[in-house]
């Protein structure tokens, strides 16, 4: 982790701190706009702090961790997208829903969404917020079919991939944070006179999920690197998404199990990461489709030259 | 903040490694194009002295030994490179990997100074194969019980008891045997040693072992007062606990722990086609980001290996995962293609039935699922 990561990653922490109970409302998107990690992206002559994205998934990272409101990886990626383009304020479609309609996260002051159905993203203004949520009742917009008409492409476009791996950044932190409360819960919690880690059934659940966690990190990691060398990350960007999609699952599955019953309750904070952690994996991309294009990529390039893309030259 | 304070892994690109890693591939590209080897999975158990040699001669085994022992004095991100790639092409490495991986670096850092002039440059040439002596037909998982036992001599040490599970015993002129020189006491862990035996010495017989695809790779090994000189005892003698476990690091921590079926995943790819339908693509992502992801994590703990940092942690994980790995390609690319698997057959069909017969042990050696998933408990605190 770079000193600008560290350093954002500690100022995140307070910012957050400062706001507890914070919810995705005006009151504290105008807290986010004042302390300007939204545009960490963004390039120094717009107020910026022309982070790179690996700096910038820390930022993420915490917010996950914290379980914090807003769409930050959208506002992340408006800052980004400043650089093409100066007041770009956009969210991003989801699966569609039927009758052509899309669904994109809700923001205050939220004008745009990349739209991914076609080919390349395409940018396309919203519509009114919708009665629809996410499963963790994040708030959304309604993306109308006559809205997609009045879209444009984006020049320069790479905010898929930069999408998809902030969000999965989003998730590690997420992940990372439910791993700590886990072990906790079952070094405290008591049954049959002993702490229920003492359990091998328990031990071999906790050990699978530190696992998923920690390849996700270090394949997040490597993602990231490498699109900030401008480098190719064709199949590392999907391979890491595809991972923290993978590692969510089994994660929040394991964790309600080893919780038991008071995780299943809405006073319980643990549905506030697992619920989200579900829906994340099909935002930027469903976990399918990406899935799809990755093995695509591969028939592509076909077996005697795959191993050449996994690892070089 | 246990999980996010500890330092995560930003492998940055590394554009001096490509020029080995394009090296290495063609070396291998024109030894299989040359009939020098038949690319299998699983094949890094595979003996075969003359490959091992003429890898040797390019400077691809001994990699990171000091040059003063016929070594290449390189680092073991280079090392990595090089058995990825060797991994990667199925290449047969039986005969210098346990030394390669294990051994070697075991002797240079516990062994006697003799000892490391008379074996490393041999193991550097290519030209010496050892075996792995911890696992007792009463001790699999429980390697503290062992009961193989030395005891002290004129010179050196007499050696009484017995081995199983050994790889390549019967082609192999050493094995690093864990033993008791003190008898078990209060501390289970107290009075183990490692011995580096000679095979062919008087009072050590190799039995044969045959697995269930009908190969013969695993041995018994009996040892009936076999003498083993002063100079071959590895630490300080009562230490074998601590070294055995460092040893057990080097042997959980690679590559040949996510890429022993990767040749089935080349295969399953080339047989699919530019034109997957929609569940061979999804399916083929699956294993494709699952792979890339055990590679990273492997990577990482290179990395903190070359730092100097603990690596348990990680190491246990990487091979929990890619062990998993190695058994669900060969299950994946079954259902996928739907070819015979034919042990007597060639190419796709051959390699696939080479890997679901194999696939049993990959959760086995080196350490079982259960013993990995016990270990990174620990770590977690939980035990």
């Amino acid at each position: 982790m770079s000193d600008t990561s560290r350093l954002l990653a500690d100022n995140v922490q307070a910012f957050l701190a400062r706001h507890p109970g914070a919810a995705c409302d005006e009151t504290f998107m105008e807290a986010v706009r004042e302390s300007g990690f939204a545009l960490a992206m963004a390039p120094e002559e717009l107020g910026g702090l022309q982070c790179s994205l690996a700096e910038a998934a820390t930022v993420a990272r915490v917010w996950g961790y914290q379980a914090a409101p807003l769409p930050i990886v959208e506002l992340l990626l408006s800052g980004f997208a400043a650089r093409i383009k100066p007041d770009l304020v956009l969210t991003t479609t989801f699966m569609p829903r039927g009758g052509g309609e899309r669904l994109a996260a809700w923001f205050p002051g939220v004008e745009r969404c990349v739209d991914l159905s076609g080919a390349g993203s395409t940018i396309a203004p919203v519509g009114e917020r919708s009665a629809s949520t996410t499963l963790a009742t994040e708030p959304l917009v309604a993306v109308t079919q006559d809205a997609m008409a009045g879209s444009f492409r984006l020049a320069g476009d790479d905010l898929l991939p930069r999408g998809a791996l902030l969000t999965a950044a989003r998730m590690l932190g997420a992940m990372e944070r439910v791993l700590e409360l886990t072990v906790e819960h079952v070094t405290l919690r008591q049954q049959f006179g002993r702490p229920i880690a003492r359990f091998q059934l328990v031990q071999a659940m906790a050990a699978d999920a530190a696992s998923e966690v920690a390849a996700s990190r270090a394949v997040i990691g490597d993602a990231l690197a490498v699109v900030d060398h401008g480098e190719t990350a064709d199949l590392l960007w999907r391979a890491a998404k595809i991972q923290a999609a993978r590692a969510a699952t089994l994660v929040s599955a394991h964790a309600h199990q080893m919780f038991g019953a008071i995780g299943f309750t809405e006073e319980h904070e643990l549905h506030r990461f697992t619920t989200s952690l579900l829906a994340w994996r099909n935002v930027w991309g469903s976990t399918a489709s990406i899935e799809k294009e990755l093995g695509g990529l591969a028939c592509t390039i076909g077996g005697d030259g795959l191993w050449g893309a996994i690892a070089g030259n | 903040m246990l999980w996010f304070e500890e330092r995560p892994n930003v492998a940055a690109p590394r554009p001096e490694e490509s020029g080995l890693r394009l090296e290495v591939r063609r070396f291998l590209d024109g030894e299989c194009k040359a009939g020098g080897f038949v690319p299998r999975p699983n094949n890094w158990v595979a003996f075969d002295r003359a490959f091992s040699i003429r890898c040797a001669e390019q400077g691809y085994v001994g990699t990171t030994l000091p040059k003063q022992y016929g070594g290449g004095g390189k680092s073991a991100r280079e090392r990595l490179v090089i058995c990825e790639e060797m991994l990667a092409a199925g290449a047969p490495l039986g005969s210098h990997w346990i030394a390669d991986r294990q051994s070697a670096p075991q002797i240079l850092r516990h062994g006697s100074e003799a000892l490391r002039a008379r074996l490393l440059p041999e193991i550097a040439a290519g030209r010496c194969t050892f075996a792995i002596g911890m696992s007792e037909p009463d001790s699999g998982s429980d390697l503290s019980s062992i009961r193989t036992a030395a005891r002290k001599v004129d010179g050196g040490w007499r050696l009484d008891g017995r081995k199983v599970w050994t790889t390549n015993a019967h082609h192999a002129d050493y094995m690093i045997v864990l033993c008791r020189t003190a008898p078990r006491g209060e501390d289970r862990y107290a009075g183990l040693s490692q011995l580096v035996v000679e095979v062919a010495s008087d009072g050590v017989t190799v039995r044969p072992i045959r697995n269930l695809a009908g190969e013969h790779e695993l041995n018994e090994v009996i040892f009936e007062g076999a003498f083993v000189p002063d100079d071959n005892l590895l630490g300080e003698g009562g230490d074998g606990w601590r070294l055995v476990n460092e040893e057990l690091g080097f042997e959980r921590s690679g590559p040949d722990r996510f890429l022993s079926t990767y040749p089935v995943l080349r295969l399953l790819v080339a047989e699919t086609g530019k034109d997957p339908n929609r569940y061979q693509a999804v399916a083929i992502g699956q294993l494709l980001s699952r792979l890339l992801a055990v590679r990273s994590l492997s990577h990482s703990i290179a990395d903190l290996l070359a730092n100097g940092e603990r690596v348990i942690l990680a190491a246990t994980m990487m091979k929990d995962i890619g062990t998993a790995l190695e058994q669900e390609i060969p299950q994946v690319a079954g259902r996928l293609l739907e070819i015979h698997p034919d042990p007597h057959g060639s190419g796709f069909a051959a390699a696939l039935a080479a890997a679901l017969l194999n696939a049993p042990s990959f959760t086995i050696r080196g350490g079982t699922r259960e013993i990995l998933k016990g270990i990174v408990a620990r770590e977690l605190g939980l035990r």
